[in-house]
């Protein structure tokens, strides 16, 4: 045993012979005393409270400036859905370029160097389409306007010479600008209304092979009841010409969005009693009168990449052989 | 000493037979035959590099691809105005993309591949009430479609190559 041992078993023997185990509820009471802070003086109370007031002060200086320095139609930067692709074209126009390294965005200031643009170039009969996208930013050129968007915020609308643009930050929180000759300025609009907001990684699958071959890109669940097929699936290929892109369901049925101002339902042909309801961007429910006399409401929703339509999917029971959707009168309740 | 002259005899057999199988497979199943003639007086309606398109109005109004004395069989271009369809045949060292599409009007053609985009086509009228489009792709050239569009710049049809 060494030196250290022997002084560490003493140690050890010493602290034992010192210690007196016993269990909780035979110890002696001890008092509770309820922890207070320190008291301090009044005048360090004092420099406390101006010490909180200066800095409240300041933070609401510095959240002013910075509303100041802003514009107010800016979305918060930083979207994972950056890119914009139009779902409905003018007749007869078809895309004939896009890429992810463009440096304009018309419409906006100059945009960030390290910002991705996302552009697709389309040709008509006597006209083209230019399409550009990115995460917004704060930088937007404001133009007086009478026009709306209710799937974004335009914030730019222009003609110079024979060239209109309208840029808008979409509610996606994307920074978009239509630039086009010989178009018309409500086909413009709706095309800015009926807009696929892409991922980097869908917009690539998109123009991959310069947009020929159908796929389906997106797939949301939409409010409601779960059923086989109750999933909304954004398919196509931005080179079809007759449906390009469109909003699938159920099986096989599917349709060319576009802003709606009525409420609308479609049922599926399997007599299931399967409906998908679809409205307004501004809709948060839909009521339904069902066939047994009952009224559900049904909230209302929009996936993550497409916010001109809402939509929610229910299921009938007992739909009977003769089943239509007219049976089941839908109106829509709106946010105001 | 009988086993090495096998050898020596066997060496330049298997060579000259991997020589023959190479020259074979050059250009892989070809689409092209010289037993593939058709009958009749054919109409020469578009050329390319080494290579033409031809219509036969006596063999049930067929068209067909010749390059260098050999033809593609001739194909039906019966379609009605707006249908469409498309192959890429090779042989004789070409692979050749082409596109029949039904117009009474006269249209052209954009060009989309893996090395191209949007590239104007002309579209040659094989008969009255049918154009065709033609492409002589280039090694390693993956075809992706091809938009038509009429006179006035108008798309009308964008067919897929794309499976």
């Amino acid at each position: 045993m060494t030196d250290l041992e022997t002084r560490l078993r003493a140690t050890y023997t010493a602290v034992a012979e010192q210690t007196s185990v016993a269990p909780w509820s035979e110890l002696p009471d001890t008092d509770v005393v309820e922890l207070r802070p320190a008291a301090v003086s009044t005048r360090h109370a004092r420099v406390g409270w101006w010490a909180a007031a200066a800095a409240f002060l300041l933070l609401a200086g510095a959240v002013g400036v910075a509303r100041l320095r802003s514009d107010p139609v800016t979305a918060p930067a930083g979207t994972d859905r950056p890119f914009a692709i139009p779902m409905v074209l003018p007749t007869g126009f078809g895309l004939v370029d896009w890429s992810t390294d463009e440096t304009l965005l018309p419409g906006f200031g100059d945009v960030p160097t390290d910002a991705a643009v996302a552009s697709l170039d389309y040709l008509g009969p006597g006209g083209e389409i230019h399409v550009r996208s990115t995460e917004a930013f704060g930088d937007p050129i404001t133009t007086p306007r009478s026009d709306t968007l209710s799937t974004g915020l335009l914030v730019h609308t222009a003609t110079d010479g024979t060239t209109t643009t309208l840029a808008w930050v979409a509610d996606s929180g994307a920074a978009v600008s239509l630039s086009a000759v010989g178009v018309e300025l409500d086909e413009l609009l709706t095309m800015a209304e009926a807009v696929w907001y892409a991922t980097p990684k869908r917009f690539a699958a998109a123009t991959a092979t310069g947009g020929f071959g159908s796929q389906t890109f997106e797939r949301w669940q939409p409010p409601g009841d779960r059923f086989d097929g109750s999933e909304l699936r954004l398919e196509g290929s931005l080179q079809d010409t007759y449906s390009h892109l469109s909003l699938g369901f159920f099986c096989c049925h599917g349709f060319t969005p576009g802003v709606s101002s009525g409420c609308f339902f479609q049922t599926s042909s399997d007599g299931e009693g399967h409906v998908l309801l679809f409205g307004p961007p501004s809709t948060t429910t839909f009521v339904v009168s069902l066939p047994d006399g009952s009224v559900r409401r049904q909230p209302a929703g929009s996936p993550p990449w497409f916010s001109a339509n809402t939509f929610a999917m229910i299921e009938v029971d007992d739909p009977g052989p003769d089943f239509d959707a007219k049976d089941i009168p839908v109106s829509c309740e709106v946010t105001r | 000493m009988r086993r090495r002259v096998w050898a020596i005899m066997a060496l330049p057999s298997i060579a000259l037979i991997a020589l023959l199988v190479a020259i074979s497979d050059t250009d892989g199943p070809s689409d092209f035959s010289t037993s593939t003639q058709p009958s009749g007086v054919g109409v020469v309606v578009g050329t390319g590099d080494g290579w033409t398109l031809e219509f036969y109005e006596s063999s049930d109004g067929c068209y067909l691809l010749r390059i260098d004395g050999e033809t593609t069989y001739c194909q039906s271009t019966h379609y009605p105005p707006g249908s469409s369809t498309w192959k890429v045949v090779q042989g004789r060292g070409h692979r050749i993309a082409v596109l029949l599409y039904g117009s009474e009007e006269p249209v052209t053609g954009r060009w989309f591949s893996s090395i191209s985009r949007a590239e104007p086509l002309t579209g040659y009228q094989v008969r009255p009430g049918m154009a065709a489009f033609v492409v002589d792709l280039d090694d390693g050239e993956n075809p992706w479609g091809i938009q038509v569009v009429d006179e006035t710049g108008a798309l009308v049809a964008a067919t897929s190559f794309v499976s």
